[in-house]
């Protein structure tokens, strides 16, 4: 199928400006060039301000004054090796003024400096953080959910199996489930558009150590046993057509469902991987947006 | 199938009480079980009056008492067979509200009694009377779209082809698009749940019966030539995976995207056909009325504000 118009324009904007290649990058060089093509944020914030999360450096949005609000967890987008709360402070601010409530945005460890299980540890320790400091937050504890996109959305993933606090939602934007790449998606999208199946491996090369079990829960939780899928919090799975990791966001879902767990998956046909990040550009982001902060605020109030 | 546990809940509810398919009874009564489950919305809105638009009985729904309001005409589902004003009249309540933009219901006449072209002419008649009389109507004529469900969405479809009036945005929520019935989805989906796919022969055959050719773009509208698909105004399509229309639907939007009209297409998984008129039961339901709405409050929002 073909790409939304709207899609096709703003890729043909960013082939024309150019850029490296990632896997003929080092991780340096890519987070560099990754950093200087961020557009500035549009939306205006309550508050925001930089926090460290049990040593976990994060960043707190708030949209109002209310002390009770309700906890949005975000784990960032970037294969574990790029992106940071700088690169998708656009998408918390939209998350929490559409939601009404608060975004925790956690600047986990990133690969090859600080390889799998880091990213993960960050996670769980941050979310446990956020739950133990729920009056210095403004929240309330009872009502905490993650969410993430891409590798934020394999955290998040990971958390909501964990559980290390209790959890209302689990918000998974083309999550990363299987780093084994054995779906078809990543066949049928390997050369992207934006992420290919040659920059996955990259990414997953610099983040798996040589050795590690691809299907560790830590790593792949669509791998996980069916124990550690029972019993987490609902779901919601928005994927995109033209993506390598398309597949296995929506299996994992159907896992997810197959276990007890109410989980709404919604796919994009004609987006691609990062489409959820580019909210305010693409009308496919903008209603992306609107389902994924509109699910999240109903489980935070109930 | 892995359907969402609330839609499976809901659908073994609903086979608990309709023992028949509709190939099975008379359109009477189908409509008549249909009519009784029919949910009565009690959501207030501003202004909600019946209308006579050339002859075609409609429903007015007015979101408040702006007079340069965008507006979209709805056609129901229903197989061409079932459905009125009534039994989508809470769906448009609520999307009248949620896009701040007005809604005109169409009670076009029902098959087989009326088979092809008449329901048909019925949605354009009524999309030509809200053009002539946006003054009225309080409407501006320069931001008027179509949507529909199901035969709704095969009316909208045809409707922002044949384009009686200029028409910014199509919403098509499981539109038929093809009367073919080949598409995988027709064997994958069958049985349903909800529609099956002699469900489907059944309203097909009383919509069209040998009146045209199923390749006819006016009942099948996947099949018009990429010029008058070029011509098409931007398009919301929302397809269901446990549903025989989903991949009709889905390539009816790939059509669009190849001959360069903007469509967003998107696929909720766990659901089944009718999910979105359901929505009081279903959160997928709620989500998807949302995005419409916010959908057509861009899209029909007045062009300084776009």
């Amino acid at each position: 199928m073909a790409l939304h118009p709207q899609a096709t324009a703003i890729l043909t904007m960013m082939a024309a400006m150019g850029g490296p290649v990632i896997e003929e990058s080092t991780p340096t060089e890519f987070r560099e060039y990754y950093a200087s093509r961020q557009v500035p944020p549009t939306e205006t914030m309550f508050e925001i301000r930089d926090i460290s999360a049990g040593g976990v450096p994060s960043r707190l949005y708030r949209p109002n004054d209310n002390k009770d609000l309700g906890l949005l967890v975000y784990y960032h987008g970037g294969g574990w090796v790029i992106g940071n709360v700088d690169s998708h402070d656009s998408i918390c601010r939209s998350l929490a003024n559409k939601m009404g409530h608060a975004v925790l945005s956690v600047d986990y460890r990133l690969a090859p400096e600080h390889p799998w299980p880091a990213a993960a540890e960050d996670a769980l320790c941050s979310l446990r953080w956020a739950y133990d400091n729920a009056t210095e937050l403004g929240i309330n504890p009872d009502r905490i959910a993650v969410g993430g996109d891409s590798a934020g959305g394999n955290l998040a993933a990971i958390v909501s199996q964990q559980r290390p606090v209790p959890l209302v939602f689990q918000m998974l934007i083309y999550p990363a489930t299987d780093m084994s790449q054995s779906f078809p998606s990543h066949t049928e999208n390997a050369a992207g558009p934006v992420l290919t199946k040659g920059a996955m491996s990259w990414f997953i090369g610099h983040y798996m150590p040589q050795g590690a079990d691809m299907k560790d829960p830590l790593a792949s939780p669509g791998f996980s046993p069916d124990n550690l899928l029972k019993g987490a919090p609902p779901a919601l799975i928005i994927t995109a057509e033209h993506d390598p990791l398309r597949d296995e966001g929506e299996a994992y879902g159907r896992r997810l469902i197959e276990n007890g767990v109410t989980t709404s998956i919604i796919r994009y046909n004609g987006m691609f991987h990062s489409f959820f990040g580019m909210v305010g550009l693409l009308d496919d982001a903008n209603t992306a947006h609107l389902v994924a902060a509109n699910m999240t605020a109903k489980a935070l109030s109930e | 199938m892995t359907l969402h546990p609330q839609a499976a809940r809901l659908i073994a509810v609903m086979e608990s009480r309709q023992q028949k398919g509709f190939s099975e009874v008379t359109p009477q009564e189908a409509r008549a079980a249909r009519a009784a489950t029919d949910y009565k919305s009690n959501e207030h809105v501003h202004e909600m009056r019946d209308v006579n638009a050339l002859g075609v009985r409609c429903r007015l729904y007015k979101p408040s008492a702006d007079n340069n309001l965008g507006l979209m005409v709805f056609f129901h589902g229903g197989g061409w067979v079932l459905g009125s004003i009534e039994s989508h009249d809470g769906l448009c309540r609520t999307l009248a509200n949620q896009s701040g933009q007005a809604i005109l219901s169409v009670d076009y006449r029902l098959a087989p009694e009326d088979p092809f072209p008449n329901g048909l002419e019925d949605c354009i008649r009524a999309t030509l009377w809200a053009h002539q009389n946006a003054d009225e109507l309080g409407i501006d004529p320069t931001r008027i779209s179509v949507g529909g469900d199901s035969a709704g969405g095969n009316f909208a479809a045809v409707v922002a082809q044949l384009q009686p009036v200029p028409l910014v945005f199509q919403v098509l929520i499981y539109p038929v698009t093809d009367c073919t019935m080949k598409t995988p989805s027709y064997v994958e989906n069958a049985e349903g749940p909800f529609l099956r796919a002699n469900d489907m022969a059944a309203f097909i055959d009383a919509y069209i019966g040998d009146i045209t050719s199923p390749q006819d773009p006016r009942v099948s509208p996947i099949s018009a030539s990429p010029s008058t698909l070029a011509s098409c105004p931007p398009a919301l399509i929302i397809t269901a995976h446990h549903d025989p229309l989903r991949d009709e639907g889905e390539e009816y939007g790939a059509a669009l995207l190849a001959n360069g009209v903007e469509a967003s297409i998107v696929r909720y998984f766990g659901m089944f056909h009718g999910f979105v008129s359901l929505f009081p039961w279903l959160d997928d339901g709620k989500t998807a009325v949302s995005l419409i709405a916010s959908a057509m409050r861009t899209a029909l929002a007045p062009p300084r504000n776009k």
